[in-house]
């Protein structure tokens, strides 16, 4: 197999382009779901998250070679898309998820509906 | 089913299924390398040769420049940092992928550098350094003398 070819049709059309699974934590408490997704060298301009049915896709650009790179002496850093899907469980009030990124470390928080809440019952 | 197994004998685009399993064996193998990578050999780095410097990237999510050391040594630079990556207060945990970084890595720089006007910058997580070589070591163009 000519694995050069092949190799030169990734760079050229991102639908071919690898995929990799960024690391992420996920936590919750009462009024929140938390996802902390580590992107390095990702900013706000190269994420996007969108929200289909109760998947959340989570999708962040390749990084780009710094220009005028010269030689490459050492390639350690992951050249692929990152994405990551989460299937959201019940009650996530979807129209209130916000998303942030500093460091390259992703935050979404997905806050819970009210009625998903949990609740003291008074007793009368 | 059928047909893409006899594809490749009749039509030469049958590769493609070839190089999807490729691209999607090839996956798993990137995720289970990534993982063991961060925690064992030190944050991933790309090292490129401009030709008048050299420059560094090195990956550290979550990390500020109080967190991480850069110190340069004749030739060996050493890069060194912590950061926690504990679970926030007062959440319960349902995944944790991520884990508290403390790292050591050394770098043999073969080239001379000028050691004065080296600069460092982070951002996005990634540290970008860049390591002007010594004026003497800089490729020169050699000019032919006519005769």
């Amino acid at each position: 197999m000519n694995t050069q070819a092949l190799r030169t049709q990734d760079k050229e059309s991102l639908r071919h382009a690898r995929v990799a699974a960024p690391l992420v934590d996920v936590f919750e408490n009462a009024d929140e779901v938390l996802i902390v997704c580590e992107l390095p060298g990702v900013g706000k301009d190269k994420l996007t998250l969108h929200l289909t049915d109760s998947t959340l896709t989570l999708e962040a650009q390749p990084p780009d070679f710094p220009p005028e790179h010269g030689t490459v002496l050492t390639h350690e850093r992951v050249h692929a898309v990152f994405e990551r899907k989460f299937s959201l469980p019940e009650g996530i009030a979807a129209d209130r998820i916000s998303a942030e990124i500093k460091d390259g470390v992703a935050r979404v928080r997905l806050p819970k509906a009210e009625k998903a809440k949990p609740r003291q019952i008074p007793i009368r | 089913m059928l047909e893409t197994v006899f594809a490749p004998w009749v039509h030469f685009d049958g590769l493609e299924d070839v190089e999807r399993f490729r691209r999607r064996f090839d996956r798993l193998f990137y995720d289970y390398d990534r993982e063991r990578g961060t925690r064992s050999a030190g944050p991933r780095t790309n090292v490129f040769d401009t030709g008048s410097s050299l420059l560094f990237e090195v990956e550290l999510p979550g990390f500020t420049s109080a967190d991480v050391q850069i110190t340069v040594d004749k030739n060996v630079m050493t890069l060194s940092g912590e950061r926690k990556a504990e679970a926030p207060e007062g959440y319960s945990v349902h995944r944790r992928e991520r884990a508290s970084l403390k790292f050591s890595r050394s770098f043999n720089i073969a080239t001379p550098i000028d050691v004065e006007k080296v600069t460092a910058s982070l951002k996005d997580g990634i540290l970008s350094l860049v390591l002007p070589k010594a004026t003497e070591n800089q490729p020169r163009q050699i000019t032919i003398q006519a005769h």
